[in-house]
């Protein structure tokens, strides 16, 4: 066989792997049910966190804001939140989102509840340029790409009610009857296509995230010479614990290790998800980065955020053994709670 | 990123025209998405050339925006406050006397950060706002910055100042005036809050103080660094219309 032909042989397997890899079977299907939720919970946590100070940062208490609100204003239809809002219908507004993520997070018309979620969260971050983070910028990113797969496949009630309607007209319930009607009229090999599209949109964002934040710290003399990390815990935005920060930071070894790994970690992600083992130390890293910024520097939404889409890089198998596992412990747990209620009111 | 059925039996890869087709434009439709993003996220000047800067601008923004430089190339290693401070008339007193400085983001430090696992985004707004207050000020020519020093009092005062600002051409005049309009605004409403209705002018600073060098925090005793400060002139009250207060009064107000 000629090289070109030997060429054009080889381009053709792997154009049919990859024609195989989108229309075969929704993949990641754990990592992305695993995002639902935790995207849910940032949201519910992200209200409850906020819920005290909305009206000083979004809310009727934020018209100070107005001369530089047009630096990240959107435009309609994403004007939902309004400073002029009373205060009354401001706090059901901001309730509502609230009331999206618990949706997400349960997987309670998944799609649908990551759409208004993403709106919501949009409008109301949107209002405020200074109170603005990247927790925003990767949150509406990646969720806007889960959008596109199917969020719902484990672990949410449109899978359960879908389970009780696929056992039988006695056990199954209408609303889950009505939720995999669409499934009927679009074909399966679109939304396996638009879920694989989907989940490859996150992985390249995860590597565009990743890839530039490591190569510009590069350039960095503080992350040459092995010092980074301690400087972000001496700033009073980023320090909650001062006698934690104080005290991971004495250790001049620590501190070198932490910034190094944060470099390499990022920089070669993607190259250490090809094989098995550099992808489970890659996970392990840059899940341990993301640990130390949302325990030390008191952002865990952002990397919440951040390990949730990470998931789609396990293997289902291993959600699966973890699930398993999980149900074995909890189970009889749960078991035991029980009977030492019913004691309770014997 | 793998199934949970395993691999696909030998020859399913045969698929209709409708399914190939959709794959073919989902994967054009990434490879162009991502190259554009790849290319907002770098800042390359050859790429944004061969996009078109407007096209990668239209395209990208608002939904797609974002920058990934995250403490980089260096992290900040300066602590920034927001303070205010007003006068008072002084009971027997000609001049109105002034008061105290009062640390805004230092209120917001105590208040939403310390001991929060999870701080509202209290921790940011007041320090951001002092930071590109502050950087505004910064990107003007010198000989206009000269000009936020002067005090302005009565009706009318920021149109004053906007027109002193822009008597001599300044592209970054106008990033300065709205960030003063929000800053003002919001410093009012914390005196007001602090030292009640009878002020008869705020002054806002920002405050930077470098960290302690890494090699030098463990000494005792502990190393002090000077800090630097922009101080702008007095300004009469900016009320903001509409402006709920009652949250200002709780988290800066003299009763907490």
């Amino acid at each position: 066989m000629t090289l070109v032909g030997s060429t054009v042989t080889a381009v053709g397997a792997l154009y049919r792997r990859g024609e195989e890899w989108m229309l075969g079977q929704k993949h990641a299907t754990y990592g992305v049910s695993a995002a639902r939720v935790v995207y849910g919970a940032v949201v519910v946590g992200f209200v409850a966190a906020n819920f005290g100070v909305r009206d000083f940062l979004w809310g009727p208490g934020s018209s100070w804001v107005s001369p530089i609100e047009h630096q990240t204003a959107w435009p309609f239809p994403f004007v939902f939140f309004s400073s002029a809002d009373p205060e009354w219908l401001f706090t059901l507004k901001f309730l509502l989102l609230g009331l999206a993520g618990l949706a997400l997070m349960l997987g309670w018309h998944s799609r649908i509840s990551a759409i208004v979620t993403l709106f919501l969260y949009i409008s109301l971050v949107s209002t405020n340029p200074v109170a603005y983070d990247q927790t925003d910028n990767a949150f509406r990113i990646l969720l806007f790409y889960f959008c596109f797969t199917d969020l719902s496949g484990h672990w949410s009630l449109d899978a359960r009610r879908r389970s009780r309607a696929a056992s039988g007209p006695r056990s199954g319930s209408g609303s889950g009857r009505r939720l995999s009607a669409p499934r009927r009229r679009i074909p399966s090999w679109v939304t396996v296509v638009l879920h694989n599209g989907g989940v490859i949109a996150v992985a390249l964002q995860l590597f565009i995230i990743y890839g530039i934040a490591g190569l510009a710290k590069v350039a960095g003399s503080q992350w040459a010479d092995g010092t980074a990390v301690y400087y972000p815990l001496q700033l009073d935005s980023l320090n909650p614990w001062p006698w934690l920060a104080q005290l991971v930071t004495a250790n001049a070894l620590a501190v070198n290790v932490a910034t190094y790994v944060s470099v390499y970690v990022e920089v070669f992600f993607a190259f250490l998800l090809l094989t098995r083992w550099t992808r489970i130390l890659a996970l392990i890293g840059i899940a341990g980065m993301h640990l130390g910024i949302a325990v030390l520097m008191g952002l865990p939404f952002f990397s919440f955020s951040m390990m949730a889409a990470d998931g789609i890089f396990i293997r289902d198998v291993t959600w699966q053994r973890a699930e398993t596992w999980v149900r074995r412990k909890a189970v009889p747990l749960v078991a035991r709670l029980r009977r030492n209620d019913l004691a309770r009111h014997v | 990123m793998t199934g949970t059925r395993g691999r696909p039996a030998p020859g399913a890869g045969r698929y209709g025209r409708a399914p190939r087709v959709l794959v073919i434009l989902v994967v054009l439709l990434l490879g162009w998405h991502f190259f554009l993003t790849y290319t907002w996220g770098t800042s390359s000047i050859a790429l944004r050339e061969l996009i078109g800067t407007n096209l990668l601008n239209s395209y990208m923004t608002p939904m797609f925006q974002q920058g990934w430089a995250v403490f980089a190339p260096n992290p900040g290693s300066t602590n920034s406050s927001l303070e205010v401070r007003a006068l008072l008339p002084a009971a027997g007193a000609d001049q109105p006397v002034a008061t105290d400085w009062f640390s805004i983001t230092g209120a917001d430090t105590e208040q939403f950060v310390r001991n929060h696992a999870a701080p509202s985004r209290m921790y940011l707004n007041n320090y951001i706002l002092g930071d590109r207050f502050h950087g505004a000020f910064l990107a003007m020519n010198p000989n206009v910055r000269e000009l936020v020093g002067n005090d302005y009092y009565g009706e009318g005062w920021l149109d004053r100042l906007r027109a002193d600002l822009t008597k001599q051409p300044d592209p970054w005049a106008a990033n300065y005036l709205e960030y003063e309009g929000s800053v003002t605004g919001l410093a009012t409403a914390i005196a007001r809050a602090r030292w009640g209705d009878d002020i008869t002018a705020v002054q806002v600073r920002t405050v930077s103080t470098p960290a302690v060098p890494f090699d030098q925090r463990l000494q005792s005793p502990p190393v002090t660094e000077q800090p630097s400060y922009f101080i702008e002139g007095w300004r009469s009250p900016l009320d903001v219309p509409g402006l709920d207060t009652s949250a200002i009064a709780d988290f800066y107000g003299t009763k907490k």
